[in-house]
Formats: structure tokens, C-alpha cells, sequence
């Protein structure tokens, strides 16, 4: 759990920042087709891997509110799994919200162009705009991984009706 | 009449209708009977049942929740500082489901398999009290959401 998370973080830093930098041109400069499939995919990557983070951090949230380790477990990789499949899904959901304003963003800008000038404010905006983004859909998908686990949850709590007649015990 | 947009409306109000409806039957009704009506063994024994049913009702409506309403800001196509709100108390409903669920409810479950004990009551009051406070805090939800709707008509 703890592996897939830090290589989702990991994956959504390089990318976000690779995004918001115009990471692209240096890898066009290394290797021009890689480069160029990375310029194709690496917004896509951004999303997928903010979705997951989100998803991932959200199960592990739901985790620690679960009383017994053997339930915690199994509905965990449960819930990676269900995650990892409904990825594109909630990774497409996630982007189509995060696009939505939630602020209009401008005071940020023109700060930024204030504080650092034109050029070098342009960049920064650009890359707080791509972390933004990043964030928003990490967020939304919080909720979805929790609920993940709650789903797997009910699953294995459904099966596991242990074979014990409470009445003999009782009698005993 | 039958659009999507209806469609997945109808399932939203009808999850939440679900969960806190089965969780106000439970703390308001069952429980009380249960307590009034059955010897403290046969008590546990359909307490223990109750609340696995519950926790599989009560987690499907929230996740039929979830679902829908992503997509019902999708429909709306905007994002609200009332929205923001209402979503963090989603998470917090989710959690507090699953820990009263996953944590209380499974301890409940798994002490009643050797029948009743003073420790088991003390759970099943603290299961009914987060209970009650997920009850709440969705009303809360179902009067932001009322105001996201309905709010500019109820002002004007």
C-alpha cells in the first residue's frame, strides 16, 4: 500500500511539474520520439496519477478507521484492486470538475507577475495552475477510494459469518 | 422526463433516503423494541445480524452517493463554496460510517459471538451515538443541498 502510494506521489510530482514546466522540450532534446510520446501523454499521466494518489490515500484513510488487521488487509488490496480498475473513470470525472473555477484565479496571476515579473510570473503561474488541477482531482477522488474500502468491507464482513451458534455459547 | 440527468438525481436522493432512513429505523425503532421485547441473548444474536445488514445497506447508499453526485456537479457545471462544504462533510460522513461500521460495529460482531457482555452494551451505545451523528450531519448535507438547488429561489 504504502509502495503504490509513494510511486503515485511520485508519479503525479514528476509529471504535474513536468507539465507545468514544459518538461517535454527536454526530453524531445534527449530523445525526440520519447519526448514526443511524453508530450502526447504526460496530461493524462497528470490525471491518472493525481486520481490514484487521491483513491490511495483515501483507502488507507478508511483503513485506519477499521478495527482487525486481517479485515483491513483483505479489504484494502480489495479496494486497490476495484480502485485500479475504475481509475479511468474517476481520473475522467475527477479532470471534467477540477476544470470548473472554483476561484477566478486571477489575483493569484497578477500577483505572481507582480512579485517576479512578467516572464518568470507567466511560468509560475503556469505551474500553480497544473499543481492546482493535480490537487483538485486528488481531492475529489478522497472520497471515492474511502468508499472503495467501504464497499470491500461490506463484501468480506458478508462472507465472513463465523460458524459459532451463539445459542450453545450461550447455554455454555 | 427521462434524461440522465434525472435519472442519476433520482438515484442521489433515493441513496440518501436509503442511508438515513435505515439509520434512523435502527436507532429509533429496532433498537429500542430489541430492548424492550427480547432476553439479552436472543438480543445480541439479531443485534449482531442487524448491524451487518445495516453496514451493507448503509455503505452501498453512501458509495450510490459518491457516485452521483461527481456526476451530478458534472450536470450542474460549477463548483460552489457551498458545494466544498458539503463534500468535506461528505468525507466525514464516510468516515464516521466506516468507522462506526468497520471499527465499532465489527468489535460488536465479534464479541457477540460468545453472547452477551457489559462490554458489548457499551459498544452498541457508542455505535447508536455515531450513528446518530452521521444521521445529522446528512440532514445538514440534504439542507446544502436544498440550497444549491432551491437557494436563489427561497431568497427571491
Amino acid at each position: 500500500m504504502r509502495w503504490t502510494t509513494d510511486l503515485a506521489f511520485f508519479l503525479g510530482i514528476v509529471t504535474t511539474l513536468s507539465y507545468g514546466a514544459g518538461g517535454h522540450i527536454a526530453f524531445r532534446y534527449l530523445n525526440p520520439r520519447f519526448g514526443a510520446w511524453w508530450n502526447a501523454n504526460e496530461f493524462a499521466m497528470v490525471e491518472c496519477s493525481a486520481a490514484a494518489l487521491g483513491m490511495l490515500i483515501g483507502i488507507r484513510l478508511g483503513a485506519r478507521l477499521v478495527d482487525g488487521l486481517s479485515l483491513k488487509k483483505k479489504s484494502s488490496i480489495a479496494a486497490v484492486i476495484a480502485g485500479a480498475l475504475t481509475l479511468p473513470a474517476v481520473a475522467n470525472i475527477g479532470a471534467r470538475v477540477a476544470r470548473y473555477r472554483f476561484t477566478s484565479g486571477a489575483s493569484g496571476k497578477a500577483w505572481l507577475i507582480d512579485r517576479f515579473g512578467y516572464d518568470v510570473g507567466m511560468f509560475l503561474d503556469k505551474l500553480l495552475t497544473a499543481w492546482v488541477y493535480s490537487i483538485k482531482i486528488a481531492l475529489l477522488a478522497v472520497p471515492v477510494g474511502m468508499i472503495l474500502f467501504g464497499l470491500a468491507i461490506v463484501v468480506f464482513m458478508s462472507a465472513s459469518e463465523p460458524q459459532v451458534d451463539t445459542r450453545q455459547a450461550i447455554s455454555k | 422526463m427521462f434524461s440522465l440527468r434525472l435519472i442519476v438525481l433520482f438515484l442521489h436522493v433515493a441513496a440518501v433516503i436509503v442511508a438515513l432512513g435505515s439509520s434512523l429505523f435502527s436507532t429509533f425503532a429496532l433498537t429500542p423494541i430489541l430492548a424492550e421485547e427480547l432476553d439479552p441473548a436472543a438480543r445480541v444474536r439479531i443485534a449482531r445480524r442487524v448491524i451487518q445488514r445495516l453496514g451493507a445497506i448503509v455503505l452501498t447508499s453512501l458509495a450510490v452517493l459518491v457516485v452521483t453526485g461527481l456526476l451530478n456537479v458534472l450536470f450542474v457545471g460549477g463548483v460552489s463554496t457551498v458545494l466544498l462544504i458539503k463534500l468535506a462533510l461528505v468525507v466525514m460522513v464516510i468516515g464516521l460510517a466506516l468507522y462506526q461500521y468497520g471499527n465499532i460495529g465489527a468489535q460488536i460482531w465479534r464479541l457477540s459471538a460468545s453472547g452477551p457482555s457489559p462490554e458489548i452494551a457499551m459498544l452498541q451505545a457508542r455505535f447508536r451515538k455515531i450513528g446518530l451523528t452521521v444521521g445529522t450531519i446528512v440532514l445538514l448535507i440534504v439542507y446544502l443541498s436544498l440550497g444549491l438547488t432551491r437557494g436563489a429561489d427561497a431568497i427571491r
